[in-house]
């Protein structure tokens, strides 16, 4: 569209039709506009869904398997697919959103962690009518959970001091999503008996499959999708003890998150492969979820990433209405990073830019105001994070110093300072807004120092 | 060089305020937004705003206001507890100065605010409409790191500065914008965009409710105001003004902080107009209605009566009535100091400074010399206080002071310390424009304008000279265009220079000469 017009009342309706398609919210597979992002040449043609989904097929009894996204790739919409795809292939899935049991700001440890796990699933099996509808062995993980403590004698105060068992096993549950205090007592306290609570959780696991094979037939498989899990983080007071807990989680307790007869996938964050390279060994598989590539690690344009990012906007809406020509829509799709919560950020910006000097398609100068107003979420930049990201912008490694340096690895993936891109293996670089603020940054200081 | 505060929000509220606007209008489902500012006028004017538009809309909007740091932490439960709400308003916003170690206590309690926020999102996404935080920029990292899936999904980030107002230069220097924050922009208003507005406007309020109509044909008259269109500006205000008198009338709890607020903005109107009578009536009118607030709701609206006051002042002194120029002024720097006082960490501090600043150029006008001078001393000091802490916000403002610093010791016939302030202030804004250069370039040539005035004072023409002409090459490629709004000011420094050539019998250089004819005409000295 090469004249510019006014916005007339019809193209206020599409404006703001535009505009709400936009709204971040996950799609299921079916939803019309999901595109799949991690299936074609954009992705190397290497799908984790798919991946993961042939590693349960593939794998005899069961499987445990890592998964893992940055915030906004889609991580959520990719797992209803793998859901979706799972369901078709006869397994029965189970999807526990793990938010809802741990506390996500303090350190974790592998007993607080099966307790939570199991009583995750345990919930969602008596909530669901289809897939069990009851108790596992007639009372549920949690009331399970506080015998067991009676039995090893594990003093916990209320706990012990409840009357009712039903009580006791709810205090459990909310000491351990709520109360750290309440939770670090029985972190202490379960350290001697690690190995009956993990035998404990194994079995009930184990009543657990053969609860929802009796029902389906034991032909079904039960697939169990651990979420959110990837969100446990500390604050600046206890971060680099909760990151560490993670890692000894997943890395020195793997054997005991694997369970009979269960496939189970557990999102992780990021920068645990980061951290420790060899965590994906210890599981059957490992994925992560990139950012769509826009550009090669040599900077020139990758088209196959692009063509995704147009087909994902175009269901969407018409941007041929909203740009001039797809120079500047390209433009917006490269400054974005193939990060798409920031893409649909940027356009609804331009919608609204559109709406407000009335005309369309938008110029250039309108662009480049709303670029600059969400470049403006990231900064400032401190001087120690810009002289890291560049290194990061030149060796597309994650450069992590050292083991204590984590929390400002995981930091700046948290907040989408570095993007993660995959040729095969992972890379990273900086978020395009914020490329020339951090070289700017830098050679400051640079001169700055020079001139002393 | 004199300053005037008004009533205006800032051009980034401005945009702000729009963009929600637009934003409710077209949004389903839940939406976050971050504020960040300093300025609880601002955040004020923005929630205001918000709340108007959801009243239209027959929606409700919750505001919380927390108090302590405990209250903040605490407020998430207060936001799941309560029913649900169409948009939820956490601010917490202490202010200029605030600092110290209550500062950590306040930071620690955003980011545990933030992590349970972050952990309870869908909660949030269930059971809010709309959540908005506002807080201190210094918060924006630990806020941002603290919850990064709750920023990930926001829809606004919003960084507000803490006011605008337009800053009234002396007899030869006027019309020039200082942006309080220096982070924002001139405020251009396209001419023709302002046009279609105009023509799509009338059509499209028709079908809106009069409260709806009323806040767009307010947010239009700011806009033809920011276009110099004072007349329409005047014309549109006007209308408001009997609007909202009437509803005042009927529920004065409601409305009569509508009217106080037109009331205002017309009587700034009236004042670019130079219709003083009028204009002094006007601002007199807005300032007995925020009395009457400030009786009912002191918390809440002494901030704005104090600010009536300062405009009191300055309207008053506009029609030569110094010393009732001064009384205002002097009520105002009280109740400013009352403010500051009763906040926290003085929250209020750099509108006292401002208010003393002014109280200044009142005793000055008045020939109260030394007291002048005492004031704006106080008024530097308070500057130089705040640009410390924050230089991003207010080493405008301590520009500004200096500049004012400078005329007063020139008053005083202390040359040698009146140049020291004036070059102060030049060397200050010359850092600022050399980051900024489209935002401070034109405040560059106004101090490059009054350095040249002290000079003149001190005998030095032709130090004069060169100060003042570097100002106006300063702002040559932008003044060339006649009708751009500085070409006020392209014209006082222009005369400046004219009257200092011819006095001190030295010749304008020679790069200047056809720009001087060109704006200046044949014009006699002195007008």
């Amino acid at each position: 569209m090469l004249g510019s017009s006014f916005v007339e009342p019809a193209d206020e309706d599409f404006l703001r039709t535009f505009y709400q398609n936009l709204a971040d919210r996950p799609l299921e597979p079916q939803n019309p506009w999901y595109v799949p992002i991690y299936s074609g040449p954009a992705s190397s043609n290497a799908d984790p869904v798919q991946r993961l989904a042939r590693g349960m097929r593939w794998t005899p009894l069961e499987s445990a398997q890592l998964f893992s996204g940055f915030r906004g790739t889609g991580k959520s919409t990719e797992l209803r697919r793998l859901r979706l795809l799972l369901e078709q292939q006869g397994f029965k899935v189970v999807l526990c959103d793990m938010k809802n049991y741990l506390n996500l700001s303090t350190p974790i440890d592998i007993s607080d962690f099966l307790i939570s796990i199991a009583g995750a699933l345990s919930d969602a099996l008596a909530e669901d009518e289809e897939l069990l509808g009851e108790d596992v062995a007639e009372r549920g993980y949690w009331v399970r959970a506080v015998d067991f403590m009676k039995r090893t004698q594990v003093n916990l105060g209320n706990l012990q001091l409840a009357a009712q068992i039903e009580d006791a096993s709810e205090s459990l549950k909310i000491g351990l999503r709520q109360d750290p205090t309440f939770k670090q007592i029985l972190q202490e306290h379960m350290k001697g008996h690690l190995g009956g609570l993990a035998d404990d959780v194994r079995m009930f696991m184990a009543e657990c499959v053969k609860a929802v094979r009796r029902k389906h037939g034991d032909h079904r498989n039960l697939v169990v999708l651990f979420d959110s899990i990837e969100q446990i983080r500390g604050s600046s007071v206890n971060d680099a003890e909760v990151f560490s807990s993670v890692e000894t989680l997943f890395v020195g307790h793997s054997d005991k998150l694997k369970f009979q007869g269960m496939h189970a996938v557990y999102t992780v964050p990021p920068w645990l492969k980061i951290r420790s390279p060899g965590v994906s060994k210890l599981f059957d598989s490992s994925f992560l979820l990139p950012c769509v590539k826009v550009r090669q690690q040599d900077g020139k344009r990758f088209e196959a990433g692009l063509d995704v990012l147009r087909t994902i906007v175009t269901k969407r809406g018409d941007w041929q209405q909203l740009f001039a020509g797809q120079e500047d829509f390209d433009h917006v799709l490269l400054q974005t990073g193939g990060y798409l919560r920031d893409l649909f950020r940027a356009l609804q910006n331009m919608l609204m830019s559109a709406a407000d000097r009335g005309s369309m398609p938008i110029d250039r100068e309108a662009i480049e105001l709303e670029l600059s107003e969400l470049r403006n979420d990231y900064l400032p930049i401190s001087i120690a994070d810009a002289r890291w990201l560049r290194k990061v912008a030149r060796s597309h490694e994650a450069e992590l110093p050292e083991h204590g340096e984590l929390p400002e690895l995981s930091r700046y993936f948290d907040t989408h300072l570095l993007l993660c891109y995959r040729n095969g293996s992972e890379w990273y670089d900086l978020h395009p807004l914020i490329r020339e603020a951090v070289d700017r940054v830098v050679k400051r200081e640079q001169g700055k120092k020079a001139d002393s | 060089m004199s300053q005037e505060p008004t009533f205006l929000p800032s051009l980034e509220t401005e945009r702000a305020a729009t963009r929600l606007e637009r934003h409710l209008e077209w949004h389903k489902g839940f939406w976050l937004a971050y504020v960040f500012t300093i300025s609880p006028p601002q955040a004020h004017i923005l929630q205001e705003r918000v709340g108007a538009k959801l009243r239209g809309q027959g929606r409700k909007q919750r505001v919380l206001r927390p108090q302590t740091p405990q209250a903040l932490e605490a407020v998430l439960s207060d936001v799941l507890g309560a029913p649900r709400a169409d948009c939820v308003w956490v601010e917490s916003v202490r202010g200029p100065g605030s600092s110290g170690p209550e500062n950590a206590t306040w930071c620690d309690a955003w980011t545990s605010l933030v992590l349970r926020a972050n952990e309870r999102r869908e909660l949030l996404r269930d059971g809010l409409g709309g959540l908005v935080l506002v807080a201190e920029p210094s918060l924006k990292g630990a806020i941002r790191d603290a919850g990064p899936d709750l920023w990930s999904v926001r829809q606004f980030v919003f960084e507000l500065p803490p006011s605008e107002r337009v800053q009234r230069g002396s007899d030869a220097l006027r019309e020039t914008i200082i942006r309080a924050d220096g982070r924002s922009t001139a405020p251009f208003v396209d001419r023709e965009l302002l046009d279609t507005d105009m023509r799509l406007v009338s059509d499209a309020v028709v079908e809106q409710d009069p409260i709806t109509r009323a806040k767009i044909e307010e947010k239009l008259a700011m806009r033809l105001a920011s276009a110099g269109r004072h007349r329409d500006a005047l014309d549109a205000l006007s209308g408001l003004v009997e609007f909202y008198r009437a509803l005042a009338e009927e529920h004065p709890d409601e409305y009569l902080p509508d009217l106080a607020r037109t009331r205002g903005l017309r009587g700034h109107a009236l004042a670019e107009l130079d219709e003083h009578q009028e204009a002094l009536r006007a601002a007199q009118e807005a300032l007995d209605a925020y009395r009457e607030l400030v009786e009912g709701r002191p918390d809440e609206f002494l901030p704005d009566f104090a600010r009536s006051l300062d405009v009191l002042g300055a309207r008053l002194s506009n029609l030569g009535r110094h010393e009732d120029a001064l009384r205002a002024t002097q009520e105002a720097v009280d109740a400013y100091r009352k403010l500051n006082e009763r906040w926290p960490k003085a929250l209020f501090l750099h509108e006292v400074a401002r208010a003393l600043d002014n109280l200044g150029i009142r005793l000055s006008k008045l020939g109260k010399r030394e007291e002048a001078l005492r004031v704006t001393q106080e008024a530097l000091e308070a500057y130089r206080g705040l640009a410390e802490q924050r230089p991003d916000a207010f080493l405008p403002d301590l520009a500004i002071a200096l500049n004012n610093l400078g005329l007063r010791l020139s008053d005083l016939g202390r040359p040698e310390e009146a140049l020291q302030a004036a070059q102060e202030a030049v060397d200050t804004v010359r850092g600022l424009a050399e980051q900024r250069p489209e935002v401070f370039l034109p405040n560059l040539a106004m101090t490059m304008g009054a350095l040249g005035s002290v000079h003149a004072t001190a005998e030095r023409p032709a130090d004069a000279l060169d100060a003042i002409a570097e100002g106006l090459r300063l702002i040559l490629p932008l003044a060339a265009h006649p009708s751009h709004p500085l070409g006020t000011l392209a014209i006082n420094l222009a005369r400046d220079l004219r009257q200092v050539a011819r006095a001190a019998k030295l010749s304008v250089p020679e790069d200047l000469v056809s720009l001087l004819d060109q704006l200046l005409g044949d014009q006699p000295l002195g007008t």
